[in-house]
């Protein structure tokens, strides 16, 4: 073996030591998904990590939910008090969003975006 | 002439024994995907041995029959895909003057990182890639002792990696 052999290896082993470090770092957040349920039945999920918003019409009132940063804030509703604009951001973890007249709940969770038919049916 | 093709022949012969045996008595490492790899032995010898086309020769006849043996089409596309991009690897470092340990380390994670992007590719999913700095590290170190291996052969022939 020779010295620039060893350079090498040492080096393939750094590139895999920062990729492992850098997704255990930033893994989580790329990961988690925010859902949004009315009575307990999931409407819609999407990824936190990709800023959006989204209009939230259900049979008892209209919510609007804004995705950036890798958090999400409830920044309208149509409810006399409109409690849920003041509640924390969700961003992973197992804080919740809860706006009650609307029997609504946003919340983080780790499964996948929400899809119209299944992975076989695809 | 005749008597390379047939000294190609017993190569390939011995590269799927290698890999039978391995399917045989699985040296577990605890991760899945992870084996040693003992087929590479042949490849990286051959480097040493043999002219590059050759090489490449039998590592893909290799990894076509031992697929149609005991594989599937899905098995046969990753061990393509990382036994080709490997032997590239392989045969640019030894070009490039690096000695045999060297060169089969980058083999090892080549080769993982050609199957990696190969099961990317089949279920639509860049978040495969969260596997790869393990598969880097296993392929390295298996790589390594592919390496000694090797050179220990390759004494026996008398030549030196």
């Amino acid at each position: 073996m020779k010295k620039k052999d060893l350079i090498l290896i040492v080096s393939i082993l750094a590139v895999a030591a920062v990729l492992g470090i850098g997704f255990l770092l930033f893994g989580r957040s790329g990961q988690t998904y925010v859902t949004a349920s009315v009575d307990g039945k999931e409407i819609g999920r999407w990824p936190l990590a990709k800023d959006r918003e989204i209009d939230l019409d259900t049979d008892y009132g209209h919510n609007h939910l804004s995705i950036s940063g890798g958090e999400a804030k409830m920044t309208e509703a149509d409810c006399p008090d409109g409690l849920c604009k003041y509640q924390d951001a969700v961003k992973g973890g197992d804080n919740l969003i809860i706006c009650l007249p609307h029997h609504l709940v946003i919340e983080a969770s780790g499964g996948a975006e929400q899809a119209d038919t299944d992975t076989v049916a695809k | 002439m005749a008597k390379k093709v047939a000294f190609c022949g017993m190569l390939t012969a011995l590269a799927m024994i290698f890999s039978y045996v391995e399917a045989l008595i699985p040296v577990n490492f605890g991760i899945p995907g992870v084996k040693l790899g003992l087929a590479n032995l042949v490849v990286l010898a051959g480097l040493w041995i043999l002219r590059p086309h050759e090489v490449l020769m039998v590592s893909v006849s290799r990894i076509i029959l031992i697929s149609l043996l005991f594989g599937n089409g899905v098995s046969l596309l990753y061990s393509l895909a990382g036994g080709i991009l490997s032997f590239f690897v392989m045969l640019g470092l030894k070009k490039a003057g690096f000695s045999g340990i060297g060169v089969s380390a980058a083999g090892g994670a080549a080769h993982n990182i050609g199957q990696l992007a190969t099961a990317a590719l089949i279920v639509q999913t860049a978040g495969i890639f969260w596997y790869l700095p393990v598969l880097l590290l296993s392929g390295v170190l298996t790589g390594v002792l592919i390496g000694i291996l090797t050179g220990r052969v390759l004494a026996a022939f008398g030549k030196s990696a």
